[in-house]
């Protein structure tokens, strides 16, 4: 997990590269944050020696982050909270027991990208996340 | 993680020294807020003034500590950074936790409390 800041930092510096607004560029960085790390944890169990490859793909203003591993795949449940959404979110504020302390993560991702989309063949997993940028 | 702590009065200031609050420190991080709490600190100024980074990890320690601390304390936070200030708004966080700009602001709005915490003072207003 130590290793996901080399991560942030790489796609940090390209969304600086692209000039991208300074909030929209945290945003990028967090979703491939979170999923390289959801990828160590769920995939691997938190292995110190899993291997994630991380792609980011910029094409007419489309940036594509493909998140990769050899590990679990994601389960069904999971793939339809980041492509559909879920209601994490819709906690009541005044109320401390209705606020959530996990699965933010997959919601940050299915909010903050245009696409997101999961697929596996069995051997490999690919979380694929693009934003059309402004 | 590092931290900075000082006592105003019967407030703690704790102030993070690290830049990033994510997944690999956010069990530690989570540990100190719980220390503080269990060891008896009921009004806590978190100052994340030096932090530039924080994920869904980081935000879900401080909710868990909010969750310690319990409805007869309070964690606010101060010194935030647009960008970090944008992710308590992506997630709603912002409606969870008060945030002020200094720790001198924070440390007079929770010792102005009088020991009623957040929920109480939301079913107040």
């Amino acid at each position: 997990l130590k290793d996901v800041c080399l991560i942030a930092l790489t796609v940090n510096k390209i969304c600086e590269h692209l000039q991208m607004d300074p909030v929209e560029a945290y945003r990028v960085e967090l979703c491939a944050v979170e999923a390289a790390t959801n990828t160590i944890r769920h995939a691997y169990g938190n292995r110190s020696d899993a291997e994630v490859w991380v792609t980011l793909t910029i094409q007419d203003r489309k940036l594509e982050v493909e998140v990769a591993d050899t590990g679990l795949a994601m389960l069904a449940a999971q793939v339809s909270r980041l492509r559909d959404g879920s209601d994490v979110f819709g906690f009541d504020a005044s109320d401390r027991n209705t606020l959530p302390v996990g699965g933010m993560g997959l919601q940050i991702m299915h909010e903050v990208m245009d696409e997101v989309s999961y697929e596996t063949d069995g051997r490999v997993n690919r979380l694929r996340l693009a934003k059309q940028l402004r | 993680m590092r931290f900075e702590q000082t006592m105003v009065g019967d407030v703690l200031v704790a102030k993070v020294l690290d830049s990033r609050i994510v997944a690999d420190v956010a069990p530690r991080f989570k540990h100190q807020l719980t220390d503080y709490i269990t060891g008896g600190n009921r009004s806590i100024v978190l100052d994340l003034g030096a932090v530039s980074f924080i994920d869904s990890s980081g935000l879900g320690a401080l909710v868990s500590s909010l969750k310690v601390i319990g409805r007869d304390g309070d964690l606010v936070l101060c010194g935030i950074a647009g960008t970090v200030a944008s992710m308590f708004k992506l997630t709603r966080m912002d409606k969870v936790f008060r945030m002020y700009g200094t720790t001198e602001e924070a440390v007079a709005a929770i010792s102005s409390d009088d020991g009623v915490s957040v929920e109480q003072a939301a079913l107040r207003n």
